[in-house]
């Protein structure tokens, strides 16, 4: 179901509604797993017993071990990753191992081959993950005091982090540290409304007018019609599919934000405006930040972090880049593009050690330009998951030249990417005394942004971190 | 905060819509090939003159292609990227029907878009645009400045490549690079048109053609089909031949209009399927010739 549909709209109200009748207070974790399992049952009933599977194995293992026998409190959390992450590895990578590896014209192959990707399902399994973790490690808090005694109300809180609709197929990632100390009763008079709205509104803009206008230009960057498309459109379009991707997953991340809030939730922000990051580092402090800190926490630290020497260093950012991109998809491209952000994040850690240059205004740009262009050239592994068909890209822009250019789309992609600048622009300006003026007026914006997602949203298509 | 930002979004809906139907009710503008589809689907529904058509042509990109200039009294109903069915689903939500549905024949196999369908029957998405003009497609806000940014950037691109042209136009005329690209997209369609098409898909396109057009023969419109003209080396392939022959099979000439594909030897493409502007002129010629005897 997408958050821009009626059905969505509709499922949406009704629970608001149930949700905040006082006399169904009690009942409010339950409407809301009722909710969320209609929300994941919508396109795939069948799905949701892989749903409810997930949620039992981690309900069951961080209850053993945080009430079980504690000799085997390491192995209960051992069994549970390991189980979690062989159910992604089965539903996620069997199709990519399979084609990789095995025949695809054996039966167990083609069976193997048409398993269905469950929607979201990377997210829930990191969601597990970090409830089963947080439970063994008690880094944040006792394990006694995110899990209650009673059995029955631990799977009913657990079902519910693990389910809740609006991060359930896309994200944010929520930690359970973070997420389960807020389940409690939530009064109507406590909602942040204007939180809320701004979420929303700013979400389904950057949704429905932005990425989904873009997606229709940028339509072009598949094999093989960008091929006869003349170079200077090539490198808008790139331009342009890099303001869609940012457009469509904040949107989403915003849009399931402000949902939370709603109901009394709040979420980690997921974007910080990435775009004027000036450094791989500070780039992926900024983008996907639930996901980024996710492999920090749970991978990079674990693996021994920048503890164990420079060259140990450099493995260790590898390693957790490349199965951050393999997370993405299940295709070696995006392994690929994980390898390619950890080659970078590896170079400018060691570059930065060697040569130090006392920063300036030029330079800051200089290397905020840098970092834009090859993050935008990473993008096209994801348009493109076929690694010959990027080079093919690349061989096109250099010699398409000299072919006649689509004024008008190049206008278009422009335009639709202009929200993009100007929302990370206002970012970098807000410490300018203009902004003031704009901040004075922002309802103004808020009023035109709800204005174009009436008149100017483009066809509707799914979110493009659905697949991941 | 939040009340204020409404009530001026809801100023803004309405002055634009006053401005949209005191300024430009007929002005449109196409950004894209897929909004160009809409537009042209949401022309069909709402306008009233679409209740005096009486001929409607249903196709792909292919027919996209007839100049429909030179046909008066046609309404062209083929939406690139698309299939014939989504054609054939919005006629069949039409209460008033042409006299005629022209039906290209090349390619049947395509599903139908649902999303594409929907999104044009929804009944909420329906009515509002239909008492909200401002809310179509081709009214979009954004649309309409792009249109004028587009001189600009045009101005910009010349200045920087004064020889270059403007746009590669259907116009025939082909550079080195094209022709490179061209050979590489035919082989490729070669390729595709040599195989047989599975029985399976055929039963299934084929049954559910039938299942439109059984109703609407049944209203009493009169079915022709049509074969657009595509690079020679493609017409004698297995694929072409195949559709061909279950096209009379499925619906044989005794019940159904024909109009058969010219000699393929005299006309141009771009890509191997689709025809350049001037051999579309002249394929629009023969097929409005033809169609007069229906």
């Amino acid at each position: 179901m997408l958050f821009n549909s009626f059905t969505f709209l509709g499922l949406c109200l009704v629970t608001f509604l149930l949700y905040y009748i006082p006399r169904l207070s009690r009942y409010q974790v339950l409407i809301l797993i009722i909710s969320s399992l209609v929300f994941y049952a919508y396109q795939m009933p069948a799905l949701v017993f892989l749903l409810l599977f997930s949620a039992g194995l981690n309900i069951v293992t961080s209850y053993y071990i945080g009430y079980g026998n504690p000799k085997w409190r390491k192995a209960w959390a051992i069994t549970g990753v390991v189980l979690n992450l062989l159910v992604l590895a089965f539903f996620k990578y069997g199709p990519l191992i399979t084609k990789s590896f095995f025949n695809p014209g054996d039966s167990a192959a083609r069976f193997l081959l048409n398993i269905p990707l469950p929607i979201g399902i990377s997210f829930f399994t990191f969601e597990g993950i970090s409830l089963l973790v947080d439970v063994f490690k008690e880094n944040y808090a006792d394990s006694k005091a995110l899990i209650p005694a009673s059995f029955k109300k631990h799977a009913q809180r657990i079902l519910f982090f693990i389910s809740f609709f609006p991060h359930l197929v896309s994200g944010p990632i929520l930690k359970a540290h973070d997420f389960l100390p807020q389940i409690r009763v939530k009064l109507f008079r406590d909602i942040a409304w204007q939180e809320a709205f701004k979420s929303c509104v700013t979400g389904y803009f950057l949704k429905m007018v932005v990425a989904d206008n873009l997606k229709d230009f940028t339509y072009w960057i598949s094999f093989p019609h960008f091929q006869s498309i003349s170079s200077i459109k090539l490198i808008v379009m790139l331009f342009g599919y890099s303001c869609q991707i940012f457009a469509d997953f904040a949107g989403y991340s915003l849009i399931a934000i402000g949902l939370a809030r709603l109901f009394g939730y709040k979420f980690q922000d997921n974007f910080n405006f990435p775009y004027i990051s000036t450094s791989f580092r500070e780039f992926w402090k900024r983008w996907h930040i639930s996901l980024s800190s996710f492999l920090m926490e749970y991978l990079y630290f674990p693996l021994g972090g920048n503890r164990k020497g420079k060259v140990r260093t450099y493995i260790n950012l590898m390693i957790t880049m490349i199965l951050g991109g393999l997370w993405h998809g299940a295709a070696w491209s995006y392994a690929v593009w994980g390898a390619f952000h950890g080659a970078a994040l590896a170079l400018e850690r060691f570059t930065n050690d060697k040569i130090k240059i006392k920063p300036n205004r030029v330079l800051v740009f200089l290397k905020g330009m840098f970092v834009f262009t090859l993050v935008t050239l990473g993008w096209l592994l994801f348009k493109l998951p076929e690694f010959s068909h990027v080079l093919e890209y690349f061989k096109s822009i250099a010699a398409n030249f000299n072919m006649g250019d689509d004024y008008s789309s190049i206008a278009y992609i422009f335009l639709y990417s202009s929200p993009v600048v100007l929302y990370h622009l206002f970012y970098v300006l807000k410490i300018n005394t203009a902004f003031l003026f704009v901040k004075k007026r922002e309802y103004l914006y808020y009023a035109m942004m709800i204005f174009l997602i009436v008149t100017n949203s483009g066809s509707s298509g799914s979110f493009i971190y659905f697949q991941f | 905060m939040i009340k204020r930002a409404l009530l001026y979004s809801l100023l803004f809906v309405a002055v634009y819509s006053t401005a949209i139907t005191l300024l430009g009710p007929k002005d449109q503008v196409v950004q894209h090939q897929w909004q160009s589809n809409l537009i042209k689907a949401q022309n069909f529904i709402y306008n009233k003159e679409a209740d005096t058509i009486e001929n409607v042509i249903i196709g792909t990109s292919l027919s996209c292609r007839l100049v429909m200039d030179s046909l008066k009294n046609y309404y062209n109903l083929a939406f690139s990227g698309q299939s014939i069915f989504d054609g054939l689903n919005i006629l069949s939500h039409r209460k008033k029907l042409p006299r005629n549905v022209f039906i290209e024949t090349n390619i049947v196999f395509k599903k139908e878009d649902k999303d594409f369908t929907s999104s044009l029957t929804n009944p909420i998405l329906y009515n509002t645009r239909l008492y909200m003009p401002s809310l179509r497609e081709g009214k979009q806000p954004l649309g309409i400045i792009g249109e004028k940014f587009a001189y600009v950037v045009g101005g910009i691109i010349s200045r920087l490549k004064p020889n270059a042209p403007a746009k590669d136009g259907a116009d025939g005329e082909m550079s080195s690079r094209q022709n490179q690209l061209f050979s590489k997209i035919l082989k490729q369609e070669i390729e595709n048109y040599s195989r047989q098409p599975e029985q399976k898909l055929v039963n299934e396109s084929f049954a559910c053609l039938e299942a439109y057009l059984e109703p609407l023969r049944k209203e009493g419109v009169h079915i022709i089909f049509f074969e657009m003209p595509v690079n020679y080396n493609l017409c004698s392939l297995r694929e072409s031949v195949a559709v061909r022959e279950n096209f009379y099979k499925n619906f044989p000439e005794k019940e159904y209009g024909y109009i058969s594909q010219p000699d393929c030897t005299n006309y141009k493409t771009t890509d191997g399927l689709h025809l350049n502007n001037q051999e579309a002129i002249t394929y629009t010629t023969y097929f409005r010739e033809a169609a007069k005897h229906f």
